[in-house]
């Protein structure tokens, strides 16, 4: 062979075989190259927050718009889904022995940020905490009288049952601190000390105005997404929050504004919704005390007849017209229930004056300035049924000291929903927090005494309903709608950021970079 | 002169006693209690009572009061109930904020203020009337809105400044001045108005007197006879007004402060009124009531200097 046709055929050779071996690299029917795990570790955003907590001891904070620091730096013993039912945590699951006996399995190998290990023994110390701290959120674990621990094992004894004290485990009640910092409880004024998926960096912080929160790379789920870092900046105004997000400089934020839902949507944020609270009155004198007028059932029936539910969204925002307390979805919450009471002045003077007051009534309500707008509409739609609202407006520390005292018959009830039977217990029972005048209705008081032994949540809600349909129908309160927790994302910064159920804000579990 | 000076400075003491004890007595009459302000509503009152115990408000009117100023003689601005850290502590960093917003839009105030107001009284015709009405125009402008709409515009819209925040100054000097361009010009308009009418009437008055005409006469130039003779001449009543709108600056920026969201003490008081938190509040006010008195003493000081006539007390 010449030396040209030997250099061609190699050459040729050579051209084939490297052509069959990058076909062979490349991907195919049989084999898959493996994929990178996304890099999560340099993404940060800023989150808008009304408010800090005051102090890093979960159980001396509050929850609602507290939550998502305290997420941050803290894990609860069980996590809240997305249905608004318990699920796991840092214990892997949760069982009911009996209605008094609660069994917590714990998760391994969890450390807290400082390097202490979490044991059935450290979940048993915090848990103890409760019956000797001041905070806002101890009496949801009050009926837990004794806690017994095994290897893995956190066993609740209650001296009553309480079924929702699985729903306390998900929020401050359920986040453990460090043995470490429970043994100097000092620092927990400066710095949190949990199991959290970030830590606090305070040398970057300002105290009431902005928190850098870094990844724990302790942490122990190493499956679940996350930022590298999230800021969160404290902005009381609700106006200069939409501006900073508009402007960029916030990724997050919580709006009440029902106005401010549109000029999110217009900018492009995500806004996701649920529902978290009803707006009313609470007609808290209705054993008739001081106001004799609220006593009788015809004179609350009539206030129910004389309200415009559809007119009142339009100022309440998103969600929907209610007649009953407790939200689609929520334990008690019955269809046959939404439109008990339809719109009718004619009804409400007729009822009025089968009560003894055709000349119609007058009604001192303790407000906020801030409702004015939802109150005014209120009393121009109950004028000519001649029920008169005077409403008194007090800044806010007083109406929290007022309202539920023997001196406010009627208040503007704006109710953050929680746990249906929970809330039956503050507005119902004669022991509740929103029972001021302590009025009993002794079928309501069994109804929900038996709701909280049932284990079952069937059981539950069918009870509940029953006390859904007494409060309607002898019209305990004046509900008038459901509104709705917005909360803004821009979703090129953030994804999967969720908002479960009855939550006053997002999530921060979770959330990742897009 | 330093007997007038030092009288200046003694009056300080009762004064800033009689403040304190004016704000002691005012939070003790606000409404709500501490306790259930901190705890919550959920709270049992059980709770309320042990904390409001803890923190010692349950104690005798007077008793609190003894206590209250023993700490502060002491120089102690004590612990805040609602941080439960000192009260220098969230102070220290946030007065700079503060002060850095007011010196910022009180030199905004002197520089427009004295120029526009200088060029009116020397140009006068229809450049007065302008100046005039751009001055009347920015009075009547509330700093809040004024605050809202150039947020409105230059950041949301135009992206040009920013919303929201601060930077301190040692961190980043451009970006320290980037983040107080918006509050400076929101909180120092209504000022600047003042002190463009305060000088351009101070001007006007100087410029009428005869040693002016007389200057006119020997040939000094206009620039000479503004900047060297007249300015200087009616420096006194534009320094009190000048004075007068720091302080009033102070005071504007509770609003400013949470429009714009700068960490600094107006923006902290609103959060310790709130908690009823009493260390914080009296801290803010002992500090604001300071800088008041020595804002008023250094315009004395420069008031002396300048008017020899006011050196013998």
């Amino acid at each position: 062979m010449s030396s040209k046709r030997a250099a061609l055929a190699v050459s040729t050779f050579v051209t084939v075989g490297a052509l069959l071996l990058a076909g062979c690299g490349g991907p195919s029917s049989t084999t898959t190259s493996p994929t990178t795990p996304p890099d999560d570790s340099k993404s940060s955003v800023t989150i808008a927050v009304p408010q800090v907590v005051a102090n890093w001891d979960p159980y001396k904070a509050d929850y609602s718009f507290f939550m998502q620091p305290l997420q941050a730096a803290y894990d609860t013993l069980l996590r809240l889904q997305q249905d608004g039912a318990p699920g796991p945590g840092l214990a892997e699951s949760y069982t009911w022995k009996d209605n008094k006996t609660l069994v917590l399995t714990l998760r391994k190998n969890v450390q807290f940020s400082d390097g202490a290990a979490l044991t059935p023994e450290v979940v048993k110390q915090n848990l103890e905490r409760a019956k000797t701290v001041t905070g806002p959120r101890t009496a949801e674990i009050k009926a837990v009288s004794s806690i017994d621990v095994t290897a893995d094992t956190v066993t609740l004894n209650l001296s009553a049952p309480d079924p929702t004290i699985p729903l306390a485990l998900t929020r401050n009640m359920g986040m453990m601190v460090s043995p470490t910092a429970l043994a100097a409880p000092d620092s927990l004024t400066t710095t949190p000390a949990g199991t959290g998926p970030y830590t606090l960096n305070t040398a970057q912080s300002l105290v009431n105005d902005h928190y850098l929160f870094e990844y724990n790379p302790k942490y122990w789920n190493t499956t679940e997404r996350h930022m590298g870092s999230i800021t969160f900046k404290v902005i009381v105004d609700t106006t200069a929050t939409l501006n900073a997000m508009r402007s960029g400089q916030v990724d997050a934020m919580r709006d009440t504004n029902a106005v401010d839902v549109p000029v999110a949507k217009s900018a492009g944020f995500t806004v996701i919704q649920t529902i978290a609270n009803f707006y009313g009155l609470n007609l808290q004198d209705r054993g008739g005390t001081s106001m004799a007028a609220l006593g009788k059932q015809e004179v609350r029936q009539a206030l129910n007849n004389a309200v415009d539910r559809k007119a009142l969204q339009q100022i309440v925002g998103d969600g929907q017209p209610s007649t009953q307390p407790y939200p689609p979805g929520q334990l008690g919450h019955d269809d046959s229930l939404d439109n008990a009471y339809s719109y009718d002045i004619a009804k409400a003077k007729s009822l009025l004056a089968s009560a003894g007051y055709p000349n119609g009534i007058t009604l001192d309500v303790l407000s906020l300035s801030l409702q004015d707008t939802y109150m005014q509409a209120l009393q121009q739609q109950m004028a000519p049924a001649g029920i008169t609202i005077n409403i008194k407006d007090v800044p806010p520390p007083q109406y929290i000291a007022d309202r539920n005292t023997t001196k406010t018959p009627v208040y503007f009830w704006f109710n953050s929903l929680s746990n249906s039977i929970a809330d039956a217990k503050q507005n119902l029972l004669p022991t509740g927090a929103y029972n001021a005048f302590k009025v009993e209705d002794p079928q309501i008081t069994q109804l929900v005494n038996q709701a909280s032994s049932a284990t079952s949540r069937d059981e539950q809600d069918r009870l509940m309903k029953q006390v859904s349909q007494i409060v309607v129908s002898k019209a305990y309160f004046l509900v008038t709608n459901f509104g709705t927790t917005n909360y803004f994302v821009n979703p090129k910064k953030i994804a999967d950021m969720q908002l479960a159920p009855l939550t006053a804000a997002a999530s921060i579990y979770g959330m990742h970079a897009p | 002169m330093w007997k007038v000076i030092a009288k200046r400075v003694l009056i300080v003491i009762p004064m800033l006693w009689a403040i304190v004890t004016l704000t002691f007595l005012l939070v003790q009459g606000l409404p709500g209690d501490p306790g259930r302000t901190i705890l919550g509503q959920e709270a049992t009152q059980d709770q309320v009572d042990t904390l409001n115990h803890q923190l010692g408000f349950d104690r005798p009117l007077l008793e609190q009061y003894v206590s209250f100023l023993g700490h502060l003689v002491r120089g102690d601005l004590g612990t805040s109930i609602l941080n439960n850290i000192p009260v220098t502590s969230i102070l220290g960093p946030r007065v700079p904020v503060t002060l850095s917003l007011a010196l910022c839009a009180t030199v905004f105030l002197i520089v427009l203020g004295l120029t526009l107001g200088t060029v009116a009284a020397v140009v006068g015709g229809r450049v007065d009337h302008v100046i005039r009405l751009v001055a009347s125009l920015l009075m009547s402008v509330p700093s809040f809105w004024l605050g809202v709409v150039l947020v409105a515009i230059l950041s949301v819209e135009l992206r040009w400044l920013p919303a929201t925040g601060y930077v301190n100054l040692e961190v980043s000097p451009m970006d320290w001045a980037r983040y107080l361009i918006l509050p400076v010009l929101a909180i120092g308009a209504a000022g600047t108005a003042a002190a463009i009418r305060q000088t351009r009437a101070a001007m006007l008055d100087v410029l009428q007197r005869d040693y002016i005409r007389n200057l006119r006469a020997n040939g000094a130039s206009t620039a000479s006879i503004v900047l060297k003779h007249a300015l200087r001449n009616a420096a006194i009543p534009i320094l009190a007004t000048v004075g007068f709108q720091f302080i009033g600056i102070l005071g504007g920026t509770v609003v400013i402060e949470t429009i714009f969201t700068l960490p600094g003490v107006g923006q902290q008081i609103l959060q310790a009124v709130g908690a009823h938190d009493l260390p914080v509040i009296s801290g803010i006010v002992i500090c604001t009531t300071l800088i008041v008195l020595l804002t008023n003493l250094i315009v004395d000081i420069i008031s002396v200097l300048l008017n020899p006539r006011l050196r013998t007390p």
